[in-house]
């Protein structure tokens, strides 16, 4: 089942948060747990089985790790097994290895769980803060199962910590405001998928379907920035729509992405872009190399990137975004991390992040290649007759997503709050503005078939 | 003193009124989810169940789509959506590209990886049985009028994939150029302009072609006496609601002199043999492109004719080929139809290849490159 589904929205969604309402105060973890588990059978049973067996052996490897605390070289063993099982199933199950013996035995059937790559993360990080002794091994196998596979972080995250998600988890507070919040955070996450990212995510497309010459070198570049606000509306579409969730079922999740794409510096985006993701590899795989020595930095910078980009798609492509921004990070702390901002950052990084959308989005080094030698001027300078098309095509939606990712309307909002007018008609207008959104979003998804999966299989 | 009365909502704080704007939202959109949910349920209920051409779906993308065809607003919201991209200079609504004269479909790009495995379970099926076998693999429209799009819009071809998947089909299997002899005829009516099939006249001229190369000599086009049997609007209508593009029409190309269909019997995968005409309209009159040539899809189809040449075809087939079975009908004395977008059967429980003496496999791009259609040439499903 996808987020922005009919299905889940008109039919999974009220009637799971009807039974959670009506479910007393000490069973709502395990109904929680039984609609995070249809949700999951609804992937497919074959992916629902495999997701529910790693979870297990997860329950399984924080509790032998606990067992095994005083004797470090054992737990250092089962640490390490249960990392290996964990990466080597997603890398197993999402990239093209072994293709024909899945065609062949499982007849083109998804063996691919939902969200496996953030399940991974939080299922790693869990054994690791047991070996490390953060935390203790979960003996309750409804809680532990609740922390891993609750259903609205399943897809996009966020990445929580077991110390910090079992309290929110366990204790959830359910009241009509928080539902409200929820579905309106939800409405706006699915417009920036369905809306504006699916739409705009066709300019780029566009232009990579085409020969070499074209386009110009302005739309090129263009299309590649397009890219990158597509990919920044999809994924922080989708964490609006798991905080949303969340939020239905009375769960406050933590925020993933910034309010805004335009970043003064490499650092910002670091900070900003699917930050509990970036934490993670930051704390589980930056800190080994951390030091003062400027190399040692470059070190760590480049294998956590390289980590998030090959978490982000098993591809060389990906990996090479990974290494871009890890290298630009380097660069910037070893350059310019006393200087002010300016107007020549704020394009500096952009032109860098708009090569990095192209990299992750783009299946391989040969389409790459054929994309990015347009960008640095093989192809025609001067505008040409296509460009006008396009423009024409994809123009207002192009305008429409920059001002969206600018985050200007949350501070034109917030000074409408202080006006009188608003006041008066605040809940008017946030009713009409719900149904409004939610109006768009149906005549999308309509358009769609009834359902959209995500572009990047996490 | 008079005392100046304060409005109630100018003594709240900015938090205090959010929280109620929330409350309301949250009752409002809770209740018309939950409404919208009934009513799709109901009018799904209400719907004529269709039979999916799609097999391969889950239980939940057919249910989505099906409720999607069943909301109400369905009509209201597409078109506002459709004319609002239109207005804004758009010319792609979803996988649809709008042209002044047709809808053309935005072809996915095909897996190569499914597309080879489909080219080498082809090979191991003629290595294994031996028998005759041509191979049609039909482009998409947009190949012959991706010149209709925009000035400079480019169009994704599906050409290098199909070229390479023929190159991956090894000799003595035939495999029929599609591209080629459908491009000399572009000016004609060769694709619906509606939908993403081809015509019965696009069908015959690949006939034409695959039939000489089959042994045969093909029935002239004079022969035929050409009906129309109704107009309809397809697919790719159906997910644009673009109405400016004219509607279709099928036809029915009869010839007198040729043989007649003795006996069609349809085996669904999981229901009883049922008889069946070749051609079935609606009760109201009208016809449904989807089931007009040989009704619902199904598993299995067999049809027998008067022929007496001891000519059988084994045909593995998508929707494609249901307009040229009517023309291949005059050369065989019976046509065994597996569909392999509806198998759910391993080959050897639906044929006894050996008794058929020319194999003809006839899919679009997009179906050689589903992963479940290399199965289909195997003799168990799932080995």
């Amino acid at each position: 089942m996808q987020f922005a589904s009919f299905t889940l929205i008109f039919l999974f969604l009220p009637i799971t948060m009807l039974l959670f309402y009506l479910t007393p105060n000490r069973w709502k973890r395990e109904v929680m747990l039984g609609i995070s588990l249809l949700f999951l059978c609804s992937g497919g049973w074959l992916a629902a089985a495999v997701e529910i067996l790693l979870t297990a052996l997860t329950y399984g490897a924080g509790l032998l790790l606990e067992h095994l605390r005083q004797r470090k070289h054992l737990s250092r063993l089962v640490l390490t097994g249960s990392i290996l099982l964990h990466f080597g199933a997603l890398l197993l199950l999402r990239s093209d290895w072994l293709f024909s013996l899945k065609a062949g035995w499982f007849s083109g059937k998804s063996l691919f769980p939902l969200g496996l790559a953030f399940f991974t993360l939080q299922s790693v990080g869990y054994c690791i803060d047991v070996f490390r002794g953060k935390i203790h091994g979960e003996k309750n196998w409804r809680q532990l199962g609740l922390y891993l596979l609750f259903y609205p972080r399943l897809i996009m995250g966020p990445v929580v910590s077991y110390s910090v998600a079992v309290k929110s988890l366990c204790t959830p507070v359910f009241d009509i405001a928080r539902v409200g919040q929820g579905l309106l955070r939800f409405l706006v996450g699915l417009g920036k998928k369905l809306i504006l990212a699916n739409w705009l995510g066709m300019l780029f497309q566009t232009l990579c379907q085409a020969d070499t010459g074209t386009y110009s070198l302005m739309l090129v570049w263009l299309g590649a920035f397009a890219q990158l606000m597509t990919l920044y509306l999809e994924l922080s579409g989708y964490a609006d729509m798991a905080i949303g969730l969340g939020l239905c079922y009375g769960v406050r999740l933590p925020e993933s992405f910034g309010k805004s794409l335009f970043y003064p510096s490499m650092a910002a985006f670091a900070d900003q872009w699917n930050r509990t993701v970036v934490q993670w590899f930051s704390h589980y795989v930056g800190t080994h190399f951390r030091g003062k020595n400027h190399f040692l930095y470059l070190f760590a910078m480049l294998a956590t990137w390289g980590c998030i980009g090959l978490w982000y798609g098993f591809r060389l492509p990906s990996l090479l975004f990974g290494l871009l921004i890890g290298g630009a990070l380097w660069l910037e702390h070893l350059l310019w991390r006393n200087s002010y901002h300016s107007v020549i950052r704020y394009i500096l990084t952009a032109v860098l992040l708009s090569l990095g959308a192209v990299l992750l989005s783009l299946p391989d080094l040969q389409s790459v290649w054929s994309y990015v030698r347009i960008m640095v001027g093989t192809g025609s300078l001067a505008p040409t007759e296509a460009d006008a098309d396009v423009l024409r095509a994809y123009g207002l939606i192009f305008l429409a997503a920059v001002y969206s990712v600018s985050g200007n309307w949350r501070y034109l909002l917030r000074r409408a709050e202080e006006q009188s007018w608003f006041r008066l008609l605040r809940t008017p207008l946030t009713l009409l503005a719900a149904l409004l959104l939610l109006a768009a979003n149906t005549a999308f998804l309509i358009q769609t078939g009834g359902a959209v999966s995500m572009q990047l299989l996490l | 003193m008079k005392i100046k009365q304060v409005r109630r909502w100018k003594k709240q704080t900015v938090a205090e009124q959010a929280g109620i704007a929330r409350r309301f939202s949250g009752r409002l959109l809770w209740a018309v989810l939950l409404l919208g949910g009934i009513g799709g349920l109901v009018s799904l209920g209400m719907s004529p169940q269709t039979s999916s051409r799609n097999t391969s779906a889950s239980f939940l993308e057919k249910a989505d789509a099906r409720l999607t065809a069943a909301l109400p607003v369905r009509e209201l919201f597409l078109k506002t959506l459709s004319n609002g991209v239109v207005a804004t200079g758009g010319n792609r609504i979803g996988d649809v590209y709008l042209t002044n004269n047709r809808l053309l479909e935005c072809p996915q790009s095909l897996d190569t990886a499914a597309m080879t495995a489909s080219a080498d379970a082809i090979d191991q099926f003629y290595q294994k049985y031996q028998i005759p076998t041509t191979v049609i693999a039909v482009p998409p429209a947009g190949e012959f009028y991706a010149s209709d799009l925009l000035d400079g819009m480019s169009y994704p071809s599906q050409m290098p994939a199909i070229e390479s998947f023929y190159q991956a089909i090894d000799l003595p299997i035939r495999k029929i150029d599609v591209y080629h002899v459908l491009f000399t005829a572009t000016e004609d009516y060769i694709y619906y302009r509606t939908d993403e099939k081809w015509s019965c006249y696009g069908a015959y001229c690949v006939y034409r072609n695959a039939i000489q190369r089959m042994g045969f000599a093909p029935i002239s086009y004079d022969q035929y006496v050409i009906t129309h049997a109704g107009t309809f609007r397809g697919n790719l209508y159906d997910s644009c609601l673009y109405d400016r593009v004219t509607p279709d029409m099928i036809d029915v190309y009869s010839d007198e002199d040729g043989s007649k269909v003795t006996d069609m019997t349809a085996y669904p995968a999981n229901g009883e043999p049922e008889q069946r005409e070749l051609y079935q309209t609606q009760p109201d009159g009208t016809a449904d492109l989807n089931t007009f040539y040989l009704g619902e899809p199904c598993e299995k189809l067999v049809i027998r004719t008067n022929l007496n040449n001891q000519k059988k075809l084994l045909l593995f087939k998508d929707d494609y080929a249901d307009c040229m079975v009517p023309f291949l009908l005059q050369h065989y004395s019976e046509i065994c139809i597996l569909d392999v977008t509806q198998m759910e059967h391993g080959l050897s429980e639906l044929a006894d290849v050996s008794d058929y003496t020319q194999v003809l496999i006839l899919c679009d791009a997009d179906t050689f490159a589903d992963t479940k259609t290399a199965s289909a040439f195997r003799e168990g499903k799932n080995t």
